[in-house]
């Protein structure tokens, strides 16, 4: 046990009642801060936990990592103060995984305060099969040095996969221990255990060795209710977000199923015809927000993954898929189920030809009776079929809280056939959008090609009080 | 706000050394709480207001700086956003303001968070912040005379804690 006499007085003991704020048989020296002493003359240690923590709100974990390291090795105090900080948010890239996870599992006060992990474990060599996907891979220039864990590390991490009873704890164990770079991902999985308040995960998913990843494997045992050991419940996971997935859709669908996911962001996920059928029933997740990107997903899928939630309020998707008139055409259908609830809609083209695509007029009845909707972001050819004479009309079928409008002009729709389009909207906006604020016009072309009277328009919209802008992407 | 042609008003504080101090009272009303007091006892009240828990050096340098800022707008609603924390920017004249010995710092930031005097207060800290900034364990020590409570073992333990974030 630590004695004040290991130490000589320091000057600032100076206070005759030697009021100072170093203690070292306080239980807890965060909650045990001393008052400050009026009158008497301040020290840093004074300060009370309060004041302390407003200090330390200056030091952005990201940016003073080291700092804050530093800070938690100078006094008890300020290593229970920056815990909060230190252990919010751990990226894979920022420190070495395993070491993380020694943390984890001998310090579970730490393991507490862990709300982020962003973990990538898809960055390393691509196989053929990868390749087949056509993906491009961005290797990641991490050029840390594998850690060789210790024979004391090895057993710290062997106990704990015992001590929650896993099923095939002893293997688990031995794989975290025998990790090689492409088995990461069970170092993730073992952090994952470990970290009760887990609320954000981002994930650049990768190859493994096994099918599933064993996080998700994790989260699929809680979401069935089925008893996994004696780990946590991820009840506060809120937000998840996979890039570059390898996993099939069918394998996230426990996400789903978890009853505190509220965001979910899928970006380059692939879905192919023989994967497994998506399997949620409609309108059973409490997922509010989902966010696909440049996904290539099945029409029946994707409107399975928009049916399947009971309350969407937003909707991002950029489509990769060549055939995006059918989805859309089933999407349009099952976004009505949210027509109460949706409060922001984006559907975009990853291929930036939009007008061969949505030429199908599929949005056009459907938005006007949106109760929340407040901004839209659609290709302008969602919206109108401009092959039909006089159906120039846009203001009349988009929902009446509108706020801001984004439409995107394809590179092979012509000037003269979108200008009657904007020009309408323009007149009758007042009269049928009273709400509305912005509208942003982008256009996948060069502006000889496609030329409008930009001032004209830019009047008639300010006459309404709306702000409008253009752009050539 | 007081607008008026007339000589500007002016306030009686007194600290707690029992040391006088008059003061506009503009520039007083940058603290919350002597704002709230004033409030509280009516329009033209002649009545010093104690102030026990500063004494008069503190105080002094305190109005210093408020009457520096006495034009500064009122701290808005969302004053607690990012914009506030993410910087540990200063301004040149507050940089030089807070060019004190540690006592002296510290006493501000206790005086600006009993007076309620958000920028002040945020100046203070940041000040500090950048006399952390950077430092490795020792050095923050010596700095601010802090002790070193660990035992070694878990100095030992702690070191092991972070070696995560060390390894990079």
């Amino acid at each position: 046990m630590h004695l004040d006499e290991d130490f000589p007085p320091l000057p600032s003991k100076r206070n005759s009642n030697g009021g100072n704020s170093v203690d070292s048989k306080r239980a807890n020296p965060v909650l045990n801060a001393v008052k400050p002493k009026w009158n008497n003359r301040a020290f840093i240690m004074d300060l009370p936990t309060e004041l302390l923590l407003l200090v330390l709100e200056n030091f952005d974990p990201d940016q003073f990592r080291q700092t804050l390291v530093s800070l938690s090795q100078t006094n008890r105090r300020f290593h229970g103060l920056v815990m909060e900080k230190l252990y919010s948010k751990y990226a894979s890239s920022i420190g070495s995984p395993y070491l993380f996870l020694r943390t984890m599992v001998t310090t579970p006060r730490a393991a507490e305060k862990v709300k982020t992990l962003a973990w990538s474990y898809g960055s390393r060599e691509s196989d053929s099969d990868d390749e087949s996907y056509g993906r491009c891979y961005h290797h990641n220039s991490k050029v840390r040095e594998k850690y060789n864990p210790t024979v004391s590390d090895r057993g710290l991490i062997k106990n704990r996969p015992k001590a929650v009873d896993i099923p095939g704890w002893k293997k688990f164990a031995t794989k975290c221990n025998n990790y090689c770079d492409e088995q990461e991902e069970i170092l993730f999985a073992a952090v994952l255990m470990q970290t009760a308040n887990i609320e954000t995960l981002e994930i650049e998913d990768g190859p493994t060795p096994y099918q599933v990843p064993r996080w998700m494997d994790l989260i699929r045992h809680t979401a069935s209710g089925n008893s996994f050991g004696r780990i946590h419940s991820f009840k506060h996971l809120r937000s998840v977000r996979i890039i570059r997935g390898f996993m099939h859709l069918a394998d996230i669908s426990p996400l789903f199923r978890l009853q505190s996911m509220r965001t979910l962001s899928l970006e380059e996920v692939m879905e192919t015809a023989h994967d497994a059928k998506w399997n949620i029933p409609p309108c059973t997740s409490l997922i509010e927000e989902l966010y696909l990107y440049d996904c290539l997903i099945l029409p029946e899928t994707l409107a399975g993954l928009v049916s399947c939630c009971r309350k969407l309020t937003v909707f991002e998707y950029v489509s990769v898929d060549a055939n995006v008139n059918t989805q859309v055409y089933r999407l349009g259908h099952a976004l009505q189920r949210h027509s109460h609830a949706l409060k922001s809609l984006l559907l975009a083209d990853g291929f930036f030809s939009v007008s061969q695509h949505y030429s199908a007029f599929w949005l056009s009845d459907s938005l006007r009776h949106y109760e929340k909707l407040t901004r839209v972001a659609v290709p302008l050819s969602a919206l109108v079929d401009k092959t039909i004479p006089r159906s120039c009309t846009l203001a009349d079928r988009l929902p009446a809280c509108l706020r801001r409008l984004e439409l995107n002009v394809g590179s092979e729709e012509p000037a003269s056939e979108c200008e009657p389009v904007i020009k309408h909207l323009a007149n009758s906006s007042s009269t049928y959008l009273p709400l509305l604020e912005e509208v942003t016009i982008s256009i996948d072309s060069i502006p000889i090609h496609f030329k409008l009277d930009w001032k004209r328009l830019r009047d008639a919209f300010s006459a309404s009080g709306v702000a409008f802008n253009f752009r050539y992407r | 706000m007081a607008t008026s042609t007339e000589a500007p008003k002016t306030v009686t504080l007194t600290t707690s050394d029992n040391a006088d101090i008059q003061v506009e009272r503009e520039v007083a009303e940058r603290s919350i709480l002597i704002k709230n007091l004033l409030e509280d006892l009516g329009g033209d009240s002649n009545e010093a207001i104690p102030i026990p828990n500063v004494n008069e050096a503190v105080m002094k340098k305190v109005l210093e700086w408020c009457e520096q800022h006495r034009k500064d707008p009122p701290a808005s609603q969302d004053d607690d956003s990012d914009s506030r924390k993410k910087s540990t920017d200063i301004d040149e004249w507050d940089q030089k303001f807070m060019q004190v010995d540690q006592e002296m710092l510290f006493e501000i930031i206790l005086a600006a968070n009993y007076l309620d005097i958000k920028a002040l207060l945020d100046v203070g800290c940041k000040t500090v912040a950048n006399m952390i900034k950077g430092k490795s364990p020792d050095e923050i020590r010596k700095t601010f005379n802090i002790q070193n409570d660990f035992t070694p073992e878990e100095e030992d333990q702690i070191r092991r804690e972070n070696e995560w974030a060390e390894d990079r």
